[in-house]
């Protein structure tokens, strides 16, 4: 079968004052069916960018190249008018800030009940076969702006917030997203995934904003939406540790490329490039053992300003001389296990 | 807070209102002007007028008493006597202002229907062709002086092309045939008319079902109201773009997007409902910029409503007719933000956790 | 500013058509009026004084003798135009200046110092925002002007200014409560500077730039404004010409004369134009956050 995403030669442009500026170069990916794949990096690194070029929501100042194959048809030429046909039930996407991602005007349930809508639609289309959904029809809210929004919320979308562990569903369906914290706004966007069934998500940082506890409960919540409904997602995290607890395999990107890509096991307690040993060893308490904090010196590099053969050399410690003049690769040192260094 | 005590507050706020404008009128002709019996007869007014006038109005007593009388007579509906019209001002208010009121309520809603949708287009491709075009047309016409776009209008149409008439409301023998509209009134127990209906052409032509009254009363509004309408042009217009375009930029548009849903449901359903509130807590300005707005449309195009009349107060310096027009323009003004602030509330829950 | 700064804003000035034909706009105004106002230049402007009676071309239509033709009693429009825009150029200036100074002083004080004094000033300037502005402005001026012929532009002028303050008090008050919290201000404060001496030489420096672009932008505004209160006799007593008021006096001779009032409306709406194009241009250098995006 096909899987369900497969990424070739991807470039993301964004474009400056005098030219066009590179935020992600020639990126390969591929994601089966089912499997939660990590994109870990520094902000700046193009993980973001990576994820809204899936999507296909790149702000209008970009532009992709490349292909991007989402279930097999390719959408980095589709005219952005027909995006919305791969996305809800085929692709959909969480974000980093709770707060803001729900509409602050609509009820909650009214925003899962788009989803069922969605994703009903989405059934017309060959390319999205699968089980039934069955949506009763209430009164249309989509042209209404007062009380009689307060129609009885629908029974998948209480349901769904159920999924979430949401305490007492039925009210939160009938609130605002200003009436909600943090942690459940974030649980709300997973339930709409619950909804939607997509086949493929993209969470661009789902825990960053969130505290600890709330964290751990809606990691579990998408390793169980990939569990049930056979979802693939993209995790993407500045935060190597969360992606462990999750990915089945990780990607490390670094200004604007993948430099290295493996099983997360083996990424994780053998990182072969410097840059992932630097962001295992810059964690707090040491990821193996007691040793120190090892810092990685200087900062990301500027995109407009990306320096020649390796990117990361001048922040290397083992530069060579062919390091500053020869661009990487990506090499398969054990299997499944691909690194861009020239230490190899 | 209920929505009672809301109602309460900003009626009592409503209160200050009319009293601070009250107070700054009152020092102005009792305490500043030299001679404020002439002020109050008007300056064509003979000896024995302005006598008359001064006991009236116990301009002879200190400052407090006259205050007193002042202040009582406003609340008591005793807003005296134009030298002009030799008529009591409120009478003449009671003719005037539902004639206005229908005028600028019919701009107003025309206009606010056209600007938002010009912002939608214009938000929809910024600095394409059609956001140059609005934009160069409202820089140009909100530059216009209001006599100017007026005039501009009575050349061509009503001068020029005859298509719509140059002056008045309704067809005078029209007019003075429609008979006033009425309805079987509970509380008085009888059927009787209502000032504020009757006096407005188009609404009264068109409950007594005089269809001849209704087509001349609408074809007299039509100038009237483009020239309210290109009023301010594009103050909503650039307010919408500007927030719609931040509105677009929000992460529960993205949202939208990611759910599925189409472009247009993303435009409508998210994005025009977010992107219209910052343009509403507007709309008691532009009712309160047509309501000003009216005074030189109804002069230019001699359409009898409240504008003219205030107009012609300001030309022969008639001040009991300014003052009491003044006090009603200043209610209106008030009960529409009342209004609007209201209905804020049900466009926007966040501002509704009180009530 | 740094070099490459001010080659921005310069690139941004001059880069912007419109905002080129606003300041020209106003520079030709400017040049016009100033010739016009020096007596031995005054005939490279105009050919005809601006109060001499001519019955023998009355209403006579525009031609190259009169260029925007003449009114009832013969006298050359184009004359009276330009003898009535010293009148019409300065009050924005004197109004807006006036307005923003009053709105300056209590703005600041109200934001810097807090407490009761803040709290007053917004409550009256809420009072004045509830006002229906205009209608109070011109009933102000009309009392005022009944019984003084000579001191209608100034009464009107002042009628502006009360109803025009309250607008600049509450920005010259966001701005400073904004300037306040940031680090060069908390900076001089921790030095022991007086408060006083940090508005002059902190605050009041970082409020002009703001305020000059929104007065630039009402300028025109004040402009219409006060075009209407001439129309409606507000303005200076016959027979000095003011704009507003010869297209007044043009409508009683309409539909024949129609350019008696045409012309003075189209001057008036020239010179707001010049002021818009002009105050948008400031607005996109002083306040990057707008740039293109209207």
């Amino acid at each position: 079968m096909t899987e369900t995403l497969a990424v070739s030669d991807l470039w993301v442009d964004y474009r400056t004052k005098s030219a066009w500026a590179s935020a992600v170069r020639g990126v390969n990916l591929s994601v089966g069916a089912g499997e939660v794949i990590g994109v870990v990096g520094e902000s700046g690194s193009g993980k973001s960018s990576l994820a809204l070029a899936i999507i296909k929501l790149l702000p209008a100042n970009a532009r992709a190249r490349g292909k991007v194959d989402v279930l097999g048809k390719d959408i980095v030429g589709l005219p952005s008018k027909d995006a919305h046909l791969y996305r809800g039930a085929g692709m959909t996407m969480i974000f980093q800030e709770p707060m803001t991602s729900l509409n602050p005007v609509m009820r909650v349930s009214d925003q899962l009940s788009e989803a069922v809508v969605s994703r009903r639609e989405h059934h017309k289309l060959e390319m999205f076969r699968s089980d039934s959904v069955s949506v009763p029809r209430g009164p249309d809210p989509r042209f209404s702006m007062g009380p009689e929004r307060r129609a009885p919320p629908s029974k998948e979308a209480v349901e769904a917030l159920r999924q979430v562990r949401i305490s007492d569903p039925e009210r939160t369906a009938a609130k605002y997203p200003h009436e909600l914290s943090g942690g459940e706004r974030q649980r709300v966007m997973i339930a709409m995934s619950f909804l939607l069934r997509p086949r493929l998500l993209v969470a661009d940082e789902p825990t960053t904003a969130l505290d600890v506890t709330t964290q751990a409960q809606v990691l579990s919540l998408l390793l169980k939406l990939s569990r049930d409904e056979g979802t693939s997602i993209i995790f993407v995290s500045h935060d190597i540790l969360v992606v462990g607890q999750v990915a089945q395999r990780v990607a490390v990107m670094y200004a604007g490329e993948v430099v290295e890509l493996g099983p997360t096991e083996a990424v994780l307690h053998n990182p072969l490039h410097p840059y992932t040993r630097g962001l295992i060893g810059s964690i707090p308490g040491g990821f193996k053992g007691e040793k120190r904090i090892e810092q990685i010196p200087g900062s990301p590099p500027d995109i407009m300003k990306l320096p020649s053969g390796c990117k990361f050399n001048p922040r290397c410690k083992f530069a060579m001389d062919r390091c500053r003049v020869e661009e990487t690769a990506l090499k398969e040192m054990e299997k499944d296990h691909f690194v861009a260094c020239h230490l190899y | 807070m209920g929505l009672a005590t809301y109602v309460a507050r900003r009626v009592l706020f409503g209160f200050f209102v009319i009293i601070g404008e009250l107070l700054i009128i009152f020092y102005l002709t009792n305490i500043a002007a030299p001679n404020p019996a002439v002020i109050w007869a008007g300056p064509e007014s003979t000896q024995a007028q302005v006598q008359l006038v001064a006991q009236t109005y116990h301009l002879y007593s200190p400052w407090y008493v006259q205050f007193y009388y002042y202040i009582m007579n406003v609340f008591t509906g005793n807003w005296g006597t134009s030298p002009l019209y030799q008529q009591p001002v409120l009478s003449l208010i009671e003719e005037y202002l539902p004639v206005t009121l229908e005028l600028t309520l019919i701009a107003f809603v025309i206009k606010i229907g056209l600007e938002t949708v010009l912002g939608v287009v214009s938000a929809m491709r910024p600095n394409g062709a059609a956001d140059s075009l609005i934009k160069v047309t409202y820089t140009t016409v909100r530059s216009a002086p209001p006599f100017l776009v007026a005039l501009g209008l009575l050349l061509v149409f009503a001068y020029g092309t005859h298509t719509f008439p140059s002056s008045q409301p309704i067809n005078p023998i029209l007019g003075a045939t429609v008979p006033p509209f009425q309805f079987y009134n509970p509380l008085a127990g009888k059927v009787t008319g209502f000032w504020l209906v009757d006096n407005m052409p188009i609404l009264n032509a068109l409950l007594v079902g005089d269809w001849a009254a209704f087509s001349s009363a609408v074809a007299h509004a039509v100038l009237p109201v483009v020239t309210l309408v290109l009023f301010g042009f594009g103050g909503i217009v650039r307010l919408v773009k500007v927030s719609m375009l931040e509105v677009l930029d929000q992460d529960y548009i993205r949202t939208a997007r990611a759910k599925g849903l189409r472009e247009n449901a993303v435009i409508f359903k998210h994005a025009l409902r977010n992107s219209l509130l910052p343009a509403f807590t507007l709309m008691g300005v532009v009712f309160a910029g047509l309501v000003a707005g009216s005074l030189v449309v109804e002069t230019v195009f001699s359409y009898y409503g409240l504008g003219y009349y205030v107009a012609q107060s300001l030309i022969t310096f008639d001040t009991p007719s300014l003052i009491g027009s003044l006090i009603l323009i200043t209610v209106v003004i008030i009960l529409s933000n009342l209004v609007v602030d209201i209905g804020y509330g049900f466009l926007d829950p966040r501002t509704r956790v009180g009530y | 500013m740094s070099r490459s700064e001010s080659s921005v804003t310069l690139s941004i000035v001059f880069g912007n058509w419109a905002t080129v034909a606003g300041v020209a706009i106003l520079v030709a105004f400017l040049v016009l009026t100033a010739l016009a106002t020096w007596p031995p230049a005054y005939h490279l402007v105009a050919r005809y004084s601006p109060d001499t009676l001519n019955f023998g071309s009355a209403n006579a239509s525009p031609s190259l003798a009169h260029l925007f033709g003449t009114d009832r009693e013969g006298r050359d429009i184009f004359a009276r135009v330009v003898a009535a825009l010293p009148i019409d150029i300065a009050i924005p200036f004197e109004v807006v200046g006036a307005s923003v100074g009053i709105g300056l002083l209590l703005g600041t004080f109200a934001g810097y110092y807090g407490g009761w004094i803040e709290e007053l000033v917004l409550r009256v300037a809420d009072l004045f925002f509830a006002f229906p502005s205009i209608v109070l402005a011109l009933t102000i001026a009309a009392i005022l002007g009944a019984s003084a012929e000579g001191l209608r532009v100034f009464y009107s002028e002042m009628a502006l200014i009360i109803v025009g303050w309250p607008f600049y008090t509450r920005l010259a008050r966001a701005q400073v409560l904004m300037i306040k919290q940031m680090p060069f201000v908390r900076a001089a404060e921790a030095s022991g500077l007086g408060k006083l001496r940090i508005i002059r030489t902190h605050v009041i420096p970082h409020l002009a730039s703001v305020m000059v672009v929104y007065a630039t932008l009402d300028m025109g505004t004040v402009l219409l404004l006060y075009s209407v209160f001439a129309f409606f006799g507000l303005g200076a007593s016959p027979p000095t010409p003011e704009l507003g008021r010869m297209v007044y006096d043009g409508l009683s001779a309409l539909p024949g004369n129609w350019w008696w009032s045409f012309f003075p409306g189209l001057t008036l709406m020239m010179l707001a134009l010049g002021f818009a194009l002009a105050g948008e241009g400031l607005r996109d250098v002083f306040d990057p956050r707008l740039r293109g995006q209207r």
